[in-house]
């Protein structure tokens, strides 16, 4: 029951960012989809950039929803309810959970109907590249959204932007110059289990070993937080 | 039974410490938290409801101690900071429906009949609130659960006198339950000679004294006298002084009693105003 009212507190504050967010991204996914259309396509890899885009969105929203809770002081409150520190936590991850899911599903949704706009009918080989892609997809959403979680039980938000920034420009950077390959070549890696690299191995078993440090400690420093 | 008891609290910042605080909030009645910025009110405040870790000290609601995991007792306590704490964008139906989810005691008709008495529009969104209206609200999901016990830091900080005296009616109509308490912390002291039972007076984290509002109002004098006078009233029991421009001003617990010993002084009924100036700016033996 309370995790559900944590919910619908959280659904309730970020509405408007929904809105702005349907407002602003489906145009330009759309315009997106029509410029990027290859004349030959040779797969729904092809229209991959549109879950890239998507999953970004649950973290972006994470960040907007722990703005709004420092700026009115929400934690505060709500551990003043019946609520402990612990679900508290908990909630976060699920609400996380949700929109990582929703945004997959969504962006499968898009891949597949801009195929078929662009008169091309997937294969079977066509949705097993899906599952993987989304796998690799929804791994590295929940590695980036575990940090954003925990980190803002130890930081100020803004502080936790940054970090966050920084974090994943060395993600991406440390990738692309270790693997010397361009941004694609990252993406039909992370999707193509056949692909991955010793390196890519190497950078996502750290990342693993953080991010689960970072979950076990998101919920110490909750209970550490001084309000 | 006491509704709160507080033993030995302690809790050290780097500039500030809280030290020994000890208080009991008695069944049906209303403390007063008075004491200058940064005194500690509002600390003592957030020890209490465990958004702090204290050094030292137990903190006992009812006879239990209260922590993070004691859900069942956090449903029976009420708390209002000086700000609503939901986002702005939320309507009061909406908290509504959030807090339904959160508290199992959550009494809706009786939070609609709130909403309707306090004339705030169920789906206007809280930034389109004024200050005292935003307060209400917060009063309004407070009292809505079936709260014993109050926790108000600062609820009528910035309010307009008309609001203020809503609120504090507001309170008094709480306290009507025999079995129900309130804690609040307030700069404003004309509101706690309205409405506390009890006063509590914290000045540089410690506690300074819990007296009885009507012991503190008939009791205490403030005397107006010259060089002479004072130096006899100096050495009386308790005394506070401060030298104004032509005369001393000495504050004295027992003033009742002695009021007549000195026939050339000028003796008035203090305020908690100016006992808490007195105790904050003024001198003692």
């Amino acid at each position: 029951m309370k995790l559900k009212g944590l919910l619908l507190n959280d659904f309730y504050t970020l509405k408007d960012q929904y809105l702005s967010y349907i407002k602003i991204l489906i145009p330009c996914m759309a315009l997106l989809g029509i410029i990027n259309a290859p004349e030959q396509i040779n797969g729904l890899s092809d229209f991959s950039y549109l879950v890239l885009l998507l999953i970004i969105l649950p973290m972006s929203l994470m960040m907007a929803l722990f703005t709004y809770e420092e700026k009115c002081d929400y934690m505060k409150y709500i551990l003043t309810t019946p609520v402990t520190r612990k679900n508290y936590i908990q909630e976060k991850y699920i609400f996380y959970l949700l929109h990582i899911g929703g945004m997959l599903l969504l962006g499968n949704f898009l891949i597949i109907v801009f195929s078929l706009i662009n008169r091309y009918t997937p294969t079977v080989q066509d949705f097993q590249w899906l599952l993987k892609f989304s796998g690799g997809e929804f791994l590295i959403s929940l590695v980036f959204g575990t940090w954003v979680i925990a980190l803002s039980m130890r930081f100020s938000i803004s502080k936790v932007r940054v970090i966050m920034i920084v974090a994943m420009g060395m993600f991406v950077g440390i990738t692309v110059s270790f693997t010397a390959s361009t941004m694609n070549a990252i993406i039909n890696q992370v999707g193509t289990a056949g692909k991955i690299s010793g390196i890519m191995i190497g950078i996502g078993a750290i990342l693993l070993i953080l991010t689960i440090w970072l979950f076990v400690m998101s919920f110490r420093w909750a209970k550490r937080k001084e309000l | 039974m006491n509704a709160l008891e507080i033993k030995n609290l302690s809790k050290k910042y780097d500039r500030f410490q809280l030290e020994n605080i000890s208080l009991e909030l008695p069944q049906g009645c209303i403390m007063g938290l008075i004491g200058e910025n940064g005194a500690g009110k509002s600390t003592i405040i957030k020890a209490i409801l465990d958004l702090i870790q204290k050094d030292s000290g137990e903190i006992l609601f009812y006879g239990q101690k209260l922590d993070d995991s004691q859900t069942d007792l956090k449903e029976q306590i009420g708390v209002v900071f000086d700000t609503i704490h939901f986002h702005e964008m939320l309507t009061p139906v909406q908290i509504g429906s959030i807090s339904q989810l959160t508290y199992q005691n959550w009494n809706e008709k009786l939070y609609q009949e709130y909403l309707e008495k306090f004339k705030l529009p169920e789906k206007s969104k809280i930034k389109d609130f004024s200050k005292g209206m935003k307060m209400k609200l917060s009063i309004a999901v407070a009292l809505s659960h079936q709260a014993k016990l109050l926790i108000l830091d600062e609820p009528t900080a910035g309010l307009d006198p008309i609001a203020r005296d809503d609120l504090l009616d507001i309170f008094l109509d709480f306290i009507q339950d025999e079995t129900h308490s309130i804690l609040i912390s307030s700069h404003i002291t004309s509101d706690l000679e309205k409405i506390a039972d009890y006063i509590t007076f914290i000045h540089e984290g410690k506690l300074l004294f819990t007296r009885s509002k009507d012991e503190l109002l008939y009791d205490y004098r403030i005397a107006k006298c010259g060089e002479a006078d004072f130096q006899k009233l100096k050495s009386e029991k308790d005394a506070v002084w401060r030298k104004m421009d032509y005369q001393y001003e000495v504050l004295l617990p027992e003033g009742n009693q002695i009021e007549s010993n000195y026939p050339d002084c000028q003796f008035d009924h203090a305020t908690i105003d100016e006992i808490m100036l007195l105790y904050v700016k003024g001198e003692r033996v």
